[in-house]
């Protein structure tokens, strides 16, 4: 039953393009923040947050120490967001070409020393995902090292059908091993893993194969104090993968994080001795709004997350939150009014008393609002016997309505009836207004008008403080303030709806006939 | 049940079909266009409202005089020493027949009421002093009290009407009265002639001034609730002149959609009692008949300052 005639609107185009603005905005900012900026739409009870702790740990020698790190500020979907735990050092953080730098300068004295510096992996998004590209690597080899390589590729793999994953474990054991003369002259240089890795990227780039040595840590929980490991990476038909020189054996992407590449150093000292750095992963929990604060706190710069108000002080964030379910309580009175057609007293009477029974909770709520009113109406008619002007009535309504929640409170409690303080939870003011707004309707219209006017407005504060009450409504709009934008669009819709109201309807049915 | 519940609900493309004005098409269609809120003092004002009708040669209860300070409440006692038949005190911007008093006679110092009630001077100067307050005013705004001398309202209707005046509501529009209905207390309206506090509404031929259709709390009725006459019978005196003044007031008050109030006197004939920027939607009830199908095609005649009073009435009254 969807006749024509039920939504009849004059719209204007000057307000249609209002609209459509505000809803277009709305819905383009909630599309990038839930599709490019990985805004989860519900909140996700716990998000996974890696915590990394580095540990620096140098002798001291008395003269001023430079102690720097060198960091990406993102790898392998992960932000990397870091504090110094450290004080008793100047303390900087630069940031450039997609690195983080701290760096830790001054005097440390002798003897043992630790520097921590804590780092939380926050789950990248995908509009600034990039992509590693690997290239081939060029080759430094002379002319003893180059005949070497070419028998070495030839001993392993004499028919050059072997699969790239093969070729590389085998080349890699041969290194490691180093049973064969050509393998010897390779790891001349260098006989560890960060060795073996080096030499593996150079044989590659002779198949023609793009590898690079990736150093960083594996992510798995409570792997305390970990040296940083140095593994391959190849490109094996457009996909990155991992090997460990170690163990011989390939590595899940998802396990590793990268940290530098073909051999970049990620601590550089400077005026220390025996420096040396391990890390320390844990895996912990983080609330979802809380992780599109950390989100808001790493891509300051774009202005998406600035109007989200997750950069907002945590205290101002809690009132805001209160706030952000209004708009949709709003909504509610104004399709309660304009759409469906019924009066409640006093406009927003209804938001403000489900914001009451927010905080008392509907079981004390109610009650505690029906033993306010009737004790507020008793209060009113006998002062209405008293000829008082309007403001001093009102007045009076007020501070009787004060002593009476002080009253009711104070003998709750005397009783032992724990909800007793909730009624310190209703508007003053509002009460006290609507108290007179409903004697003065009892005078007008009687009893019956006032009373069915009363439970209109108690009515339309339901769905209201369902609403506000909502806890996956609550995180949803203050992940996605500018839904605000499209409530607004929509009020200003309605805003023209010229058609019947529901209780129209009803009111003019015998006008149907004819 | 749910059917029968669905059975008071009529499908909005009927209501559509039969012209049936909403609330939310006459405040956005009639009064936001035609009404600019810069002239609703005109007619919320009820002592400028008479200033202009005056001016405009529109007849209306004759004024006695305004209180506008609290000090000078107690003076209505000496304005009215003279008007023995009676006389009414009433927000300046009052509404919907809120706080208004009439006093029906005065006998020295007891004031009585319709009723029959007798107030002394100080229930009186308690009136006042809630008018001031601003009691009755629309948004609680301070206010002032007027008085005016009591209507001696026709006999003809006394059969009608449980208490209270029966007063005739012209919509009118644009200059045209587009649909008009006589308002009658009852004792469920407490002598009040508000339809939604039960009065019954009779719709009325914008030609004849015949009753065409009656309702009381939006049901059809035949007859008077309280007196039982056959509303069927009800006859209104002077109707071309009921037209005319409607018609009149848009003249004066710059007003495109409004409701004119009138009242019958026994000496003055026709006398407008209030204009109503907002009017209610009930006159579509008391006529059976849907507001819109008429305002629309009141739209389409030529513009109203065009053409004198007299010729308007001519035009509509062609039409219904």
């Amino acid at each position: 039953m969807i006749p024509g005639g039920f939504f009849i609107m004059s719209v204007s185009p000057k307000l249609l393009i209002t609209a459509g603005t505000l809803a277009f905005c709305a819905l383009t900012i909630f599309t990038i923040k839930v599709f490019f900026l990985n805004f989860p739409v519900l909140p996700e009870p716990d998000s996974e947050l890696w915590l990394i702790d580095c540990r620096i740990r140098f002798t001291g020698n008395r003269s001023n120490a430079d102690i720097s790190l060198d960091l990406p500020s993102e790898t392998n979907g992960f932000y990397l967001s870091g504090t110094s735990m450290t004080p008793g050092f100047q303390f900087q953080q630069k940031e450039a070409e997609g690195r983080i730098l701290p760096s830790w300068y001054g005097n440390p004295g002798e003897g043992s020393q630790n520097i921590r510096y804590q780092v939380r992996l926050v789950p990248e998004s995908v509009l600034t995902h990039t992509k590693n590209e690997l290239e081939l690597s060029a080759v430094p080899y002379s002319s003893e090292q180059e005949k070497a390589a070419s028998d070495l590729l030839k001993t392993l793999d004499p028919e050059g059908k072997l699969e790239e994953d093969r070729l590389i474990l085998k080349i890699m054991a041969a290194l490691t091993k180093r049973d064969l003369p050509s393998a010897q002259i390779l790891m001349r240089k260098s006989k560890n893993e960060s060795g073996i890795a080096e030499q593996t990227v150079y044989l590659l780039a002779r198949k023609g194969i793009a590898a690079r040595s990736a150093e960083g840590i594996f992510l798995s929980d409570s792997r305390r104090k970990q040296n940083p490991a140095v593994l391959l990476e190849v490109k094996i038909k457009e996909k990155n993968r991992l090997f460990d020189p170690g163990t011989l054996k390939e590595i899940a992407a998802k396990t590793f994080l990268p940290l530098g590449y073909d051999n970049e150093p990620l601590l550089k000292t400077s005026g220390v001795n025996n420096a040396n750095l391990s890390f320390s992963v844990l895996k912990s929990t983080i609330s979802a709004a809380n992780l599109n604060r950390l989100r808001g706190n790493l891509i300051r710069h774009s202005f998406l997350l600035d109007i989200s108000g997750f950069n907002l002080p945590l205290e101002e964030q809690s009132v805001f939150k209160h706030l952000s379910l209004f708009p949709l309580a709003i909504l509610v009175i104004v399709l309660i009014r304009n759409i469906i057609g019924l009066q409640t007293m006093g406009t927003f009477m209804p938001v403000l008393l489900a914001l009451a029974f927010q905080e008392t909770g509907l079981k004390a709520g109610i009650p505690a609002f029906f033993l306010i009113m009737a004790c507020g109406l008793a209060a009113r008619s006998f002062l209405s016997k008293l000829n008082l002007l309007m403001v001093p009535r009102i007045s009076a309504v007020v501070i009787i309505v004060i002593m009476l929640m002080r009253f009711f409170s104070i003998l709750a409690q005397m009783l032992g009836i724990s909800e007793g303080d909730t009624l310190t939870y209703f508007p003053l003011i509002i009460i006290a207004w609507t108290i007179e707004r409903a004697s003065m309707v009892w005078d007008e219209d009687g009893a019956g008008t006032a009373m069915r006017q009363l439970a209109v407005s108690l009515l339309a504060s339901l769905p209201c403080w369902f609403l506000i009450t909502n806890q996956t409504l609550q995180y949803f709009f203050f992940s996605f303030p500018e839904i605000n934008l499209f409530i607004l669009a929509v009020i200003l819709l309605i805003g023209v709806y010229t058609g019947y109201r529901l209780t129209e309807l009803k009111r003019f049915h015998i006008l149907a006939e004819k | 049940m749910i059917l029968s519940f669905l059975k008071n609900y009529a499908p909005p493309a009927l209501l559509k079909k039969n012209g049936v004005l909403s609330m939310n098409s006459r405040n956005h269609d009639y009064i936001m266009k035609y009404n600019q809120r810069r002239y609703f003092p005109s007619v919320d004002d009820k002592l400028l409202t008479k200033e202009l009708a005056e001016k405009a040669g529109v007849p209306s209860a004759e004024l006695i005089g305004a209180i506008r300070r609290t000090h000078e409440a107690d003076s209505f006692d000496e304005m009215t020493r003279s008007s023995a038949d009676g006389f009414v005190i009433k927000p300046g911007h009052g509404s919907g027949g809120r706080g208004i008093l009439v006093i029906r006679k005065r006998e020295s110092e007891s004031f009585i009421k319709n009723d029959g009630t007798v107030l002394k001077h100080e229930e009186i100067r308690r009136t006042i002093l809630n008018i001031l307050s601003g009691l009755y005013s629309l948004g609680g705004q301070t206010d002032y009290a007027l008085i005016e001398k009591r209507i001696d309202f026709s006999k003809i209707f006394e059969p009608f009407s449980f208490q209270g005046i029966p007063d005739v509501r012209i919509i009118v529009f644009r200059g045209y009265p587009a649909m008009a209905m006589m308002r009658l207390a009852t004792r469920r309206s407490d002598g009040r002639a508000n339809l939604h506090q039960g009065a019954v509404g009779v719709g009325l031929s914008i030609r004849s001034g015949y009753p065409l259709n009656a309702v009381q709390f939006n049901r059809p009725v035949t007859r008077h609730p309280d007196t039982g006459a056959m509303l069927a019978d009800l006859r209104i005196p002077f109707w071309r002149e009921h037209l005319l003044l409607a018609a009149r007031c848009a003249d004066i008050i710059k007003l495109g959609y409004f409701g004119a109030d009138i009242v019958i006197d026994k000496v003055r004939g026709p006398l407008l009692l209030e204009l109503n920027a907002r009017p209610g939607l009930a006159i579509q009830l008391a006529n059976h008949a849907g507001l819109k199908t008429r305002l629309q095609k009141i739209e389409s005649l030529p513009s109203p300052e065009a053409l004198s009073a007299e010729e308007r009435i001519s035009l509509v009254r062609d039409l219904w």
